[in-house]
């Protein structure tokens, strides 16, 4: 018995919020503000915490069923019956994709709440919730596909959610940064070539192995490995090694893309542009992530071509290329955001960064860790850039304060920008909830002890120093380890120079004065994130004992067999064990013991493991590192307070520091991909999507065909319907719940003889229903 | 006819000996001792339970199953994995409650000493009862024998009228039940021709409706005590009423010994084919218990009214276990669980309330809690924990107790029953973190008055709740063990 | 649903559902088409014409209920020694033991009650 059969409510309810706010929500704000935000803003939440409520039950069902999978066949795309040759449309819910459909709806409900706050009074309102339930609705058809194929169709519609999101206030004057068009087609362009590359990795696998269901490419994949068996693409013989490893650098590009690593990563920065909830939701804490699924599902796949030892063009094999690719980008975008100013960048550099943690980790083949820090990453980042929000718009308000008691002169303030840290200082006593909930995050985020990620962070440098299975530690995992020690003691060094600009020291603005702490509707949802982010670790904590390089180099390691003997020991692993009848990797080396190839060989004799105890020279020196890179960076960083913007920071005038310093704040390689390309791509699509949208769309169909119809329910809806009953839903449901509390409460009257009497009809009712069931 | 004296195997009853017999020891000291040796009568009640554990743990160790069978017919006394469970959290509840009252008393100047911890013994004989009972007249002496202490218990602050009017309003509405209780016992035998539960469920179907009848008023007549709606208009004035240390008592043992007769009656009394028309009531019973209990407790100004209300919800999270009984075979380890978490996560919340409390019922309005953070942020940061179990976040064993629950309706089908637990959790947060939010948000004065034994407890009831919360493997081990070495054969799945 | 034991009690039932009927319909009959005039006088009590002295529900002394307990205590004993007294012989020194332990707590409580004051009146 299971609750397997309300999955397809997972993608129902999105699309209901989609169709309700985009077909009348615009019509509700326009009859009246209010009523027309609390029925938008709420109604999506809803549908929000709808899929959460069903990720919940499947989440359980799933401990019900023993952790096996599910799929749940919706209909079949398309059906061939002569060429017995179907596409089926289903979900694939086990471990994995639970633990995703748990992170997308809980983080994304969260976020929903807090942009009723973020966003009130905002123009576009119901638009905006349109497109976040539409994101959600794409988001779960990627993390519940059961095909590759379906996998794509998220992809693209996130990546069109993204798009929309970042270009959401497209009417915006340029600031100091990039104009929101112009980032929205950024990261337009940059997913293009990321797509382009899933495309072909997807074709590649439908023509080598005759499917695109994961169950069956996983299971021909390995297959045809083991039995040595080649398979023609194209006419041309190729060993399946040599497919993989097509497949699997194309996936990788495609990984780059979506989650961001060099060489594709520049689009995130900019996509800071967007509304700061979009920011937590789609860029920090799931769309980003879809990268590390698609390599974390195509497990099974990395796996062969580690085990085949095959190398791409002889160099590198494509496990260890994309370890090498997310090792590279964590430490570029770590010094990247040394040198940012604005508040939001610097936290999108770092997710940028933090992402390469992630793809470095899946490369090594450690992908619970990989998953692991995805969801603490989201956890807490969610919580920064949310907490970001927070300070902006506190900034906002006191800039607007500011104005409006200065009339006449406010020429000077032109040039102000809310999300530059350059502005603000002493934020502290202002928004002391905000101030905390910030530290909170940026503490998880330095891998600080017990902060979720110092578990999650070690977890991945632990098996990139002692990566067992795989002999002795290849020159990758050197590599990767040493460049993300680096990357880690970044991550501490520009939290502290963001919380030492922001929050201490004296306001560099007139606005900071007038800063007021932001509304319950936005605190409450951090409160909550940074509970998570302290207490997240928990997941996966390792065991405490056995510890130290010994047992880690002893080459047989932890096998899953042994792990599952572990388990009911208590939470240690218990993330690992949730995960493990999803991850296949994990099995590979039982199942194919003793299985022996046409020409006498094994397979799966080196399946890279994760050391399953807390490894405590790499938790003590990677926590030594973060708390010195903390130290040095409270002492470094605007060690003299400046007065105004124009100081500048003092760390661009040392010698060699100096020097990286601004080279980074070019931006290279930015620049270098930027000029030119975007705009030649884009100008005739503009114009083509203008005629399209507005002409057809906004003018035609909008005008004429639905908004009169609906201005007139909106009316009916704002004027009589809602002063009673929709506004006790929408001042929280806690006020519905509390006139609930009252109305029962009323027979609790004291009167012991009521009480009998109610006690006798509890009788009556049960007997009666007894009687009349037998 | 020739009477046999029947081999009696005393060691096995040998824990309610045990605690009874402590009871009657205490009776005697009261009788005849002088004030200052009065004083003794707690720390002699707490060895009574110390030994009454004992016996029970190397009882559960010697892995014994068995029955006591007095005088001829059936057993009257099942001494099974599931008794022993139930055994050790009565012992349980007993010690921490011990622990909690000792300075209590003294706050609330009530004078019986002696008297109060021998009614206590004698209701944790009676909820020990429940728990080994196999007979439908044991059930029901095991029931009087918990209640009758409580409702004096109840009333011992007198001559506050608040613990006098508790008392009243139990005794009456208590007595009310019972009878409901013995009308029930009275038409099963009646349908059945006999008390014992293995020969009721032998002739239930062929006793129809009349057997029905039985049951349904057996499971008023517990419903009362679990306080499960629409039975549990009483539960509110009594808890508010009742000295603290008595509330966070039968708040537990009385709940816990209620659930501890109803699962053992429905899973060995009725025969399987009759499942579906009592799960279906149960699961009725369950939902409106949930949705009243937690959106209650919303409007509440009072803390322990408040967590009056809180313990009626969590009674309705143990009733979704209990229907889900026949068709999963995890539903008893889970409802098992969910008491263990329970008690120690409800005895440690009230532990700290009456730190707080001030002498004369004052000190226990959800306003005296602003700024305790602020005044000692230790007790803050506890209670604050105990809140976040009882809401039944992860990390604390009030998540494990729900989560085996919920896994357990949903393996037994009930996915409209766990929709209604998920949402009512979540609408439960509401109030619990209220407290929280006035413990940290504002600011407020008045001293907390500590004392050993309180310390104790609460430390007890922390580290128990840490523990279920971080390693909560052992404990489902426990409870799954205890479930299986039992012979309610229902849980089959 | 198993009728067979209530079919001789149908005229019964039929018998206390009339009655119930009536019950009901005749005082909301007269409640809703009677005409009211409300006096001091018609609000008091019937006592036969006499004046109405105190309320009705007077509150009783809990001694009383004490002494009602007690009786109640004593009952149960006879009730659970009787049958051993019929079964004496038969039980032997095993019904002897048993009922002794009874006896026992009883007295241990009935030496409390005294104890306590329960047996004074004052």
């Amino acid at each position: 018995m299971n609750a397997f059969g309300l999955a397809p409510l997972l993608l129902i309810l999105p699309i209901i919020g989609v169709l309700f706010n985009g077909i009348v929500g615009r019509y509700f704000l326009d009859a009246d503000r209010s009523t027309g935000e609390k029925w938008s803003g709420w109604f999506g939440t809803a549908m929000a915490v709808g899929t959460f409520i069903v990720s919940v039950l499947i989440f359980f069902s799933l401990g019900a069923n023993d952790h096996h999978a599910e799929i749940v066949h919706l209909f079949n795309w398309f059906n061939i019956p002569s060429g017995n040759f179907t596409i089926p449309w289903a979900m694939q819910l086990d471990t994995l994709s639970s633990v995703m459909t748990l992170v997308v709806t809980g983080v994304g409900s969260l976020i929903h709440i807090y942009a009723i706050g973020y966003m009130h009074g905002d123009r576009d309102f119901h638009r905006f919730f349109t497109y976040l339930n539409l994101f959600l609705f794409f988001m779960l058809i990627l993390v519940t596909g059961s095909s590759y194929l379906m996998l794509f169709v998220g992809w693209e519609g996130v990546g069109l959610c993204s798009f929309l999101l970042i270009g959401f206030w497209f009417d915006k004057p340029k600031g100091e940064g990039i104009l929101n068009g112009d980032a929205a087609r950024k990261a337009f362009v940059a997913n293009r070539v990321g797509d382009f590359a899933m495309i072909l990795g997807m074709i590649l696998t439908f023509w080598a192995f005759g499917s695109m269901e994961y169950e069956v490419v996983f299971e021909s994949a390995l297959d045809l490995y083991t039995t040595t068996e080649t398979v023609f693409i194209a006419g041309i013989e190729f060993t399946i090694p040599q497919v993989l490893t097509g497949i699997t650098v194309l996936f990788l590009i495609g990984a780059t893309g979506k989650s961001a690593q060099i060489p594709l990563f520049m689009w995130l920065p900019d996509a800071m542009a967007g509304p700061t909830p979009v920011s937590a939701l789609i860029h920090a804490a799931t769309m980003v992530t879809s990268g590390i699924y698609l390599i974390v599902r195509s497990n099974v796949l990395f796996e062969i071509v580690r085990d085949s030892g095959h190398q791409l063009f002889g160099i590198v094999s494509a496990p260890d290329l994309v370890a090498i690719a997310g090792a590279v980008t964590a430490v570029y975008a770590g010094l990247v955001a040394f040198t940012q100013f604005d508040i939001k960048k610097v936290l999108a550099y770092s997710t940028v960064s933090q992402l390469g943690f992630m793809i470095a980790a899946v490369g090594m083949g450690a992908y619970v860790a990989g998953m692991f820090h995805l969801v603490t990453h989201a956890f807490f980042k969610a919580l920064l850039f949310m907490a970001s929000g927070s300070v902006i718009h506190g900034m906002e308000h006191g800039h607007h304060h500011l104005h409006e008691h200065s009339h006449g002169d406010d020429h000077e303030e032109d040039d102000f920008d809310p999300q530059d840290m350059r502005f603000m200082g002493g934020l502290r006593e202002k928004m002391p909830v905000t101030f905390w909930v910030y530290i909170i995050g940026s503490l998880a985020l330095a891998g600080i002890f017990p902060f979720a990620g110092f578990w999650s962070k070690d977890e991945i440098l632990a098996h990139s120093a002692y990566g067992l299975g795989v002999g002795e530690a290849t020159p990758v995992f050197t590599f990767v380890r040493w460049m993300l020690t680096i990357g880690a003691f970044c991550t501490a060094f520009y939290m502290t120079r963001q919380i030492k600009m922001t929050f201490f020291g004296e306001g560099r603005h007139e606005a900071v004065k007038h800063v007021p702490e932001s509304s319950p509707l936005m605190t409450r949802p951090l409160a909550f994130l940074a509970f998570l982010s302290l207490m997240g670790g928990a997941l996966n904590i390792p065991y405490l004992t056995g510890g130290g390089g010994e047992e880690a180099s002893t080459p047989v390691g932890m096998t899953a067999s042994v792990l599952a003997a572990e388990e009911d020991k208590g939470l240690n692993l218990a993330f690992e064990h949730w995960l493990e009848h999803s991850i296949q990797a994990f099995t590979l080396e039982e199942d194919f013991e003793n299985v022996v190839g046409p020409n006498g060989e094994h397979f799966f004799t080196h399946v890279p493991h994760t050391p399953t105890s807390l490894q405590y020279d790499i938790a003590i020196s990677s926590t030594l590192i973060a708390v010195a890179a903390i130290l040095i960076g409270w002492y470094v960083v605007f060690r003299v307070w400046p007065r105004s913007k124009e100081d500048p920071d003092p760390i661009s005038q040392w010698p060699v520091v100096g020097f990286v310093w601004t080279f980074f704040q070019g931006l290279p390689l930015d620049t270098l991909y930027m000029t030119g390309i975007v705009k030649n791509i884009f100008n005739p699509l503009a114009r083509f999507s203008d005629v399209v949208d507005w002409n057809f769309w906004h003018n035609f169909v909008h005008n004429n065909l639905i908004r009169d119809s609906f201005v007139a329910l909106a009316d009916f809806l704002a004027t009589v319907l809602d002063p009673k009953g929709v506004d006790g839903i929408v001042n929280g449901v806690g006020q519905t719940a509390r006139n609930l509390a009252e109305a029962l409460r009323r027979p609790q009257t004291g009167n012991t003889g009521n009480y009998a009497l109610s006690l006798f009809l509890g009788v009556a009712l049960l007997v009666a229903f007894f009687v009349f069931a037998s | 006819m020739e009477f046999q004296a029947p081999a009696i195997n005393i060691a096995i009853i040998l824990p309610v000996v045990i605690v009874a017999g402590f009871g009657l020891v205490l009776m005697i000291l009261d009788m005849l001792m002088e004030d200052e040796l009065r004083g003794l009568g707690p720390w002699i009640s707490l060895g009574g339970l110390v030994l009454a554990g004992l016996q029970t743990i190397a009882l559960w160790l010697g892995g014994s199953y068995e029955t006591f069978i007095p005088v001829g017919g059936h057993p009257m006394v099942v001494v099974d994995g599931y008794a022993h469970f139930f055994n050790m959290l009565f012992i349980i509840t007993g010690i921490l409650a011990i622990l909690m009252s000792m300075p209590y008393l003294i706050k609330a100047d009530i004078d019986e000493k002696a008297e109060y911890y021998m009614l206590l013994m004698f209701s944790i004989s009676g909820m020990m009862l429940m728990g080994m009972a196999n007979d439908l007249l044991l059930i029901f002496i095991g029931l009087e024998l918990l209640s009758i202490p409580l409702y004096v218990m109840c009333g011992i602050a007198r001559p506050r009228e608040a613990s006098e009017e508790s008392a009243m309003k139990y005794f009456l509405l208590g007595a009310f039940a019972s009878g409901f209780l013995v009308f029930g016992l009275a038409l099963l035998y009646g349908a059945t021709g006999s008390t014992a539960l293995p020969v009721v469920v032998e002739n239930f179907t062929a006793g129809g409706v009349i057997a029905y009848t039985g049951l349904a008023m057996q499971l008023v007549g517990l419903a009362f005590k679990v306080g499960a709606v629409p039975f549990h208009m009483w539960t509110p004035d009594v808890y508010e009423g009742a000295p603290t240390a008595v509330t966070a008592f039968m708040s537990v043992g009385a709940k816990v010994g209620g659930f501890a007769a109803m699962i053992r009656i429905l899973a060995e009394a009725v025969p399987q084919e009759s499942a579906p028309i009592w799960t279906t009531a149960i699961a009725i019973i369950a939902a409106a218990t949930l949705i009243l209990g937690n959106v209650v407790a919303i409007s509440q100004t009072n803390i322990k009214r408040m967590l009056a209300y809180s313990s009626i919800a969590h009674g309705g999270y143990i009733l979704m276990a209990v229907a889900a009984l026949p068709f999963s075979g995890d539903a008893v380890s889970a409802s098992l669980t969910y008491m263990l978490t329970y008690m120690f996560t409800n005895l440690g919340a009230f532990a700290v309330i009456m730190m707080v409390e001030k002498s004369g019922n004052r000190g226990v309005l959800l306003e005296d809690y602003k700024g305790l953070s602020k005044r000692n942020l230790g007790m803050a940061l506890i209670l604050a924990y105990f809140m976040f179990s009882l809401i039944g976040m992860p990390l604390t064993g009030g998540f494990i107790g729900k989560f085996v629950v919920f896994q357990a309706a949903i393996d037994a089908n009930l996915i409209w029953l766990t929709i209604i637990g998920v949402v009512t959790a979540a609408v439960s947060a509401y109030y619990y973190l209220r407290v929280v939010f006035y413990m940290f948000m504002f600011d407020g004065q008045g001293d907390l008055e500590f004392s050993p034994a309180m310390m104790t407890a609460t430390t007890v009831a922390l580290v128990a709740t840490l523990a279920i919360g971080f390693f909560p493997g052992l404990w489902l081990n426990l409870a799954r063990t205890a479930s299986l070495a039992s012979q309610l054969l229902m849980a089959g799945g | 649903m198993n009728v067979d034991y209530l079919m001789p009690y149908v005229p019964v039932a039929v018998l206390l559902g009339i009655a119930l009927f009536l019950a009901l319909l005749l005082p909301i009959l007269s409640v809703s088409l009677g005409p009211k005039r409300p006096h001091f006088r018609k609000m008091q009590p019937y006592e036969s014409g006499m004046t109405a002295v105190g309320k009705a529900q007077r509150r009783y002394p809990v001694k009383f209920y004490r002494v009602a307990v007690l009786f109640i205590l004593f009952d149960i004993d006879i009730i659970l020694i009787m049958p051993w007294a019929v079964a004496l012989r038969d039980l032997g020194l095993f019904g002897l033991g048993a009922v002794m332990i009874f006896i026992a707590i009883f007295i241990i409580g009935d030496l409390w009650a005294w104890k306590k004051g329960l047996l004074e009146w004052d």
